[in-house]
């Protein structure tokens, strides 16, 4: 019998693993509609979507000062913190897309390692919706960071 | 290798004020013929032997010292029982009391006034035991896919105790542990202080090596005391029991002997503007 922990875990951002990630969660669930009926005493649904979403804890860091690095927080950071680009008169603005190349969205894995040669993991397509980092006395720079799945996960193995 | 003992340990207190006290000096506030005057702030925020700068906010002159033209003094003072306040030019003076060794006052006008404290590091008598505790704060920064728990350093704090056997009266060069429980009910201006913690002091030489005869090795710290509990039972000595937490830097000064002294060129003791400490003395505390 295998039990899995954090030193099982990974996590994939656009097929890179990110160094430094300190936890991550997923979360999926199905909201529903109530087909009960006038005379019916207990409550009947179909379920009518489904949301994931998660988050994940990246530390902070730099293998050498001066150099911000890739596959790190810096990578997630810059997706969506972005300086405006130029543009006319009264554009101040910047992009909204997060994915590799200018496409919109990013893909995430969510992996545990197994043994075996992929492991076990969970693949979707993801908008980051949220990344805060918090400087203080006494805690390790890092960024928390959730994400909602763009559809169905693109691949599911656990 | 040696065994050092307790017995030589020792504790050194500095006053220390948190902040300044602003207030004023009432002209019929002056009691010319008790040579005692107060201030207008709560009683409780100076204690006897507390050496006292009274700086006139204004400039005007501190006119309630007879004679006395300057818009500053500074002077230990006594404080009775009903807050009124006797001024020395030292502290077994001010410990002690009396008009005898008081400057004449004289009833002079309204005045605002800034006090601020700086004591010399005395003694703190009749001392039975003293802890101070070091600690290093770690950050976690284990990382999925880790086996072994990371961490970094982070802040260091610092916390401790003195105990000692009651005592207010009887000695005009040291602190007395009274102190330690009046300092903890000054209420406008806290209950700091700063302190040397003795671990190995001069003249005291197990070691047989004769060049460490003088050396000193002590904690340095700054701090609030936090708690102050007395112990009073039939049969037993009345203790005290002041706890501390640090409030800046903990310090573990290493004072070793060296083969000259730092003086001036006329061979005099170099001293910190305040004149409250000695600077390059061997044996003096030098930091």
């Amino acid at each position: 019998m295998s039990y899995y922990t954090g030193r099982h875990g990974s996590l994939l951002l656009d097929g890179n693993t990110i160094a430094q990630v300190q936890n991550w969660s997923v979360s999926s669930s199905v909201s529903l509609l109530s087909i009960k009926t006038l005379a019916e005493t207990d409550d009947r649904f179909i379920a009518d979507g489904r949301t994931t979403t998660g988050s994940c804890r990246v530390l902070y860091y730099q293998e050498t000062p001066g150099v911000k690095g890739s596959n790190n927080a810096s990578t997630f950071i810059n997706k969506v913190i972005k300086a405006r680009e130029v543009g006319g008169d009264f554009y101040q603005g910047a992009t909204l897309a997060q994915g590799p190349n200018g496409t919109n969205r990013s893909s995430l894995r969510l992996k545990i390692d197994d043994g075996t040669d992929d492991g076990l993991y969970i693949e979707m397509r993801v908008i980051i919706t949220n990344i805060t980092m918090t400087m203080a006395v006494g805690e390790v720079l890092a960024a928390d960071i959730t994400f909602q799945s763009h559809g169905a996960p693109q691949f599911v193995n656990i | 290798m040696s065994v050092y003992l307790g017995t030589f340990g020792k504790v050194e207190l500095k006053r220390k004020l948190d902040g300044r006290l602003v207030g004023k000096i009432n002209g019929n506030d002056v009691n010319t013929a008790e040579k005692r005057f107060s201030f207008d702030f709560d009683q409780g925020q100076l204690i006897t032997g507390d050496r006292i700068t009274i700086k006139e906010i204004d400039g005007n002159a501190l006119d309630f010292i007879s004679s006395y033209t300057d818009s500053s003094v500074t002077k230990y003072i006594n404080v009775d029982e009903a807050g009124g306040i006797r001024l020395y030019n030292s502290f077994a003076n001010a410990v002690n009391g009396g008009t005898a060794n008081a400057p004449a006052l004289s009833t002079g006008s309204n005045l605002n006034v800034q006090v601020t404290i700086e004591n010399k590091r005395r003694l703190l008598a009749q001392v039975s035991s003293y802890e101070i505790n070091t600690e290093r704060e770690s950050v976690d920064t284990t990382v999925l896919s880790d086996n072994f728990r990371q961490r970094i350093s982070s802040l260091i704090s610092g916390s401790g105790r003195f105990s000692a056997f009651w005592e207010y009266a009887g000695d005009d060069s040291s602190e007395l542990p009274n102190y330690l429980l009046q300092l903890i009910l000054r209420t406008k201006v806290g209950s700091n202080f700063a302190a040397r913690l003795y671990i190995k002091d001069s003249n005291y030489n197990p070691s047989g090596v004769a060049i460490r005869n003088n050396d000193q090795l002590y904690y340095k710290v700054e701090g609030i005391i936090t708690a102050a509990a007395v112990q009073f039972s039939p049969s037993d000595a009345v203790q005290i029991t002041a706890d501390f937490i640090t409030t800046g830097p903990v310090e573990l000064k290493v004072d070793l002997e060296v083969p000259f002294a730092l003086t001036q060129e006329d061979g005099g003791k170099l001293l910190e503007d305040d004149s409250s400490e000695e600077i390059g003395i061997v044996g003096s505390g030098t930091s």
